[in-house]
């Protein structure tokens, strides 16, 4: 399983550093499928290791520029 | 130290709404995590929610102290209501004790599994009520009841409307009747004992 792969290598890359403690997620839609689960986590965590991602140091005003 | 402190502490707050900021730094400031980076994606397109990845890093500078740093991803196309939910509720997980955790490759493998496999009608209710589960808890974080109290004859009588009382604690709309249930409060006093 291609994307299972692509996110669990991401989770834990061989060249190791940081260790993982803990992975929760939290899903709305319940059909799901476990290719399109790993595909979404492993993008969203490939391009949060860019650091042009963006980073939200004041999640309150982040949310509240978002609800204007 | 659990969500009950956590709870305990927004005792001493006036009004709502309760602030995620206040919430990073009360759990920040009594160790369980150095530090929180807030991630928006548009990478979760169908999936629609939050992941959450603790790491202990050993060398986060030179010179620097070991540090345990959390990554909350959650998808920048939800409402900001909604997001406040998410991200409440994966700040509580760092409360998770050792048996909670999920940190190995095959614990996330079947994590995982466990969740897109093909289920059962009665699964998918359990997967199902276990996430309105996290969202009350999210919910007991982000509406302490003596601030629901405050309102509650005036939502009653109607003098205030679902969308007033859900714009004062930021909260979903549709999470408000839940708010002035019984059962809710049952839930939120047992967290004040």
């Amino acid at each position: 399983m291609r994307e299972k792969e692509r996110l669990l290598s991401a989770l834990f890359p061989p060249e190791g550093g940081a260790e993982l403690i803990n992975l929760k997620f939290f899903v709305l839609d319940h059909s799901i499928t476990e290719e399109e689960l790993c595909r979404e986590f492993a993008d969203a965590v490939e391009e949060h290791r860019s650091e042009r991602a963006l980073k939200v140091d004041d999640i309150d005003a982040y949310i509240r520029n978002k609800d204007h | 130290m659990s969500v009950r402190e956590l709870v305990k502490h927004l005792v001493e707050l006036d009004d709502p709404p309760v602030s995620l900021n206040a919430i990073q730094q009360w759990i920040q400031d009594r160790g369980f995590i150095d530090k929180i980076n807030f991630r928006p994606t548009s990478k979760f397109r169908k999936l629609g929610g939050a992941l959450l990845c603790t790491r202990w890093i050993p060398d986060p500078r030179p010179y620097a102290e070991p540090e345990l740093v959390a990554d909350i991803y959650f998808n920048e196309a939800l409402p900001p209501t909604m997001m406040r939910i998410v991200c409440c509720k994966e700040m509580l997980h760092f409360f998770d004790g050792d048996t909670e955790r999920t940190y190995t490759e095959d614990q996330v493998s079947s994590l995982i599994r466990d969740w897109a496999s093909e289920s059962t009608v009665n699964e998918l209710l359990e997967k199902i009520g276990g996430e309105i589960a996290n969202q009350i808890w999210a919910l007991v974080v982000l509406a302490p009841l003596h601030l629901v109290e405050k309102y509650r004859a005036d939502y009653e009588s109607g003098r205030i409307p679902d969308a007033e009382i859900a714009a004062k604690f930021e909260i979903p709309e549709f999470l408000v009747r839940l708010l002035y249930s019984s059962e809710f409060k049952l839930l939120a006093e047992m967290h004040l004992r």
